[in-house]
């Protein structure tokens, strides 16, 4: 692979990178999923005397995380935080980082090797919801829940820092190969 | 991390870049927090500047529930003395809704405050214990019914109920052709003739469906 090449692959990575940003940033703060609570036959008297038990509620991933923080759920809290949005953060800038690094000669051993330590566990939130919408569908009451479209921004922030992962690995295997 | 042996721009430019990252990841959360709460005060901002002429009408031939909400009164009385000079308490407020000619309302008294409110539905259980069976929802309704024809206006009269004498604190007509289903807000402009603040009222249909009936008497 001639350095001039590879630059052009890495200016793919970071456009790839640049868009996987701006989706993690719309996929934490978007509406990750609707709960929109029932009681079944006693649906009518709780709305009548109890509105605000069936009142529906929005998420979003950060506001998920600070409801859990402020329900006391600390531990869950930071986990979610590092896991899914501080490590995939991490991981987009140690990226950058590397294409930077190989557009200017040298390899990025140790940056690639920290975002992909990092982003191991960045679906961690995706799985989170996935339980909970299958819990809510099981409670009785006819309780609803739809997943927004910040699940999907999210996922497909990953799934695309996933693949300038891998596109940055196959450069820097080149990389070394031919010592550019 | 780069390198120490290499120059400084090599060795500041992968910060950069990582900061740049860490700066969109940020940025575009923060764009999609802002447009989310935006879109979410949207709606409200909008119905409070919804010119009338694009709200939609009661319909004629429909019969109303006109539940009277909440009444806020000014702070004095309209003469500009103190609703009650023994102790200095608020009003007791009570209303009454005159149609066609008869009273067809006596609210409930709210004592000692500047404004009162009264709920859609309320539970007479005394009555319902000492009648025994069944009640149904129309015995529940806190609200009058009337029939919306053109031109059709109800009084509104709203007085603080006293054992010894009643001070007035005025009255307001309703026009039902300006009305329109749903909550409406008046604020009638302060004159010496009332002391009446403001008032909330709801139109709703009869034929209103139970479900939204209960989703309507739900937001208060």
């Amino acid at each position: 692979m001639t350095l001039r090449r590879m630059r052009r692959t890495l200016w793919s990575v970071r456009g790839c990178i640049a868009v996987s940003a701006a989706l993690l940033g719309a996929g934490l703060a978007g509406p990750c999923m609707t709960i929109q609570p029932a009681f079944g036959s006693m649906d009518g008297w709780i709305r009548l005397f109890k509105p605000d038990l069936v009142r529906t509620t929005n998420y979003s991933v950060l506001g998920g995380i600070t409801t859990l923080y402020h329900n006391g759920s600390i531990a869950l809290a930071v986990l979610l935080l590092a896991f899914s949005v501080v490590f995939p953060t991490i991981k987009l800038g140690v990226m950058a980082a590397a294409t930077s690094a190989l557009s200017q000669g040298y390899p990025p051993g140790l940056l690639m090797r920290l975002a992909h330590h990092a982003g191991k566990f960045s679906m961690l939130d995706v799985f989170v919801v996935g339980l909970i919408v299958l819990a809510i569908k099981g409670l009785p009451g006819g309780s609803k829940v739809t997943l927004g479209w910040g699940v999907a921004t999210f996922a497909a922030s990953v799934i695309l820092s996933m693949v300038a992962g891998i596109v940055i690995q196959r450069v820097e295997r080149k990389f070394v190969e031919t010592g550019a | 991390m780069p390198r120490p042996d290499l120059p400084m721009r090599s060795r500041v430019l992968p910060w950069l870049w990582a900061t740049g990252a860490v700066l969109l990841v940020a940025g575009s959360g923060l764009a999609t927090w802002q447009w989310r709460r935006s879109a979410a005060l949207a709606p409200a901002t909008a119905a409070g500047t919804r010119p009338a002429e694009s709200t939609p009408h009661l319909l004629a031939g429909h019969d109303y529930y006109l539940h009277v909400k909440l009444i806020e009164l000014t702070e004095r009385r309209p003469d500009g003395k103190a609703w009650d000079s023994v102790d200095g308490s608020g009003p007791d407020i009570k209303f009454s809704l005159t149609w066609r000619h008869n009273v067809i309302w006596n609210s409930p008294e709210k004592p000692d405050t500047l404004i009162g409110s009264w709920d859609f539905l309320k539970v007479d259980l005394r009555q319902m214990i000492v009648t025994g069976g069944p009640t149904d929802l129309e015995g529940m309704v806190n609200a009058p019914l009337v029939h919306c024809e053109k031109g059709e206006t109800v009084e509104l009269k709203v007085w603080d109920n006293d054992t010894v004498g009643s001070d007035d604190a005025g009255s307001l007509v309703l026009k039902l052709d300006d009305l329109r289903p749903g909550e409406n807000t008046l604020t009638p402009p302060l004159d010496k003739q009332h002391a009446i603040k403001r008032v909330v009222l709801a139109l709703i249909d009869r034929r209103t469906p139970v479900p939204e009936l209960v989703n309507m008497i739900s937001n208060r």
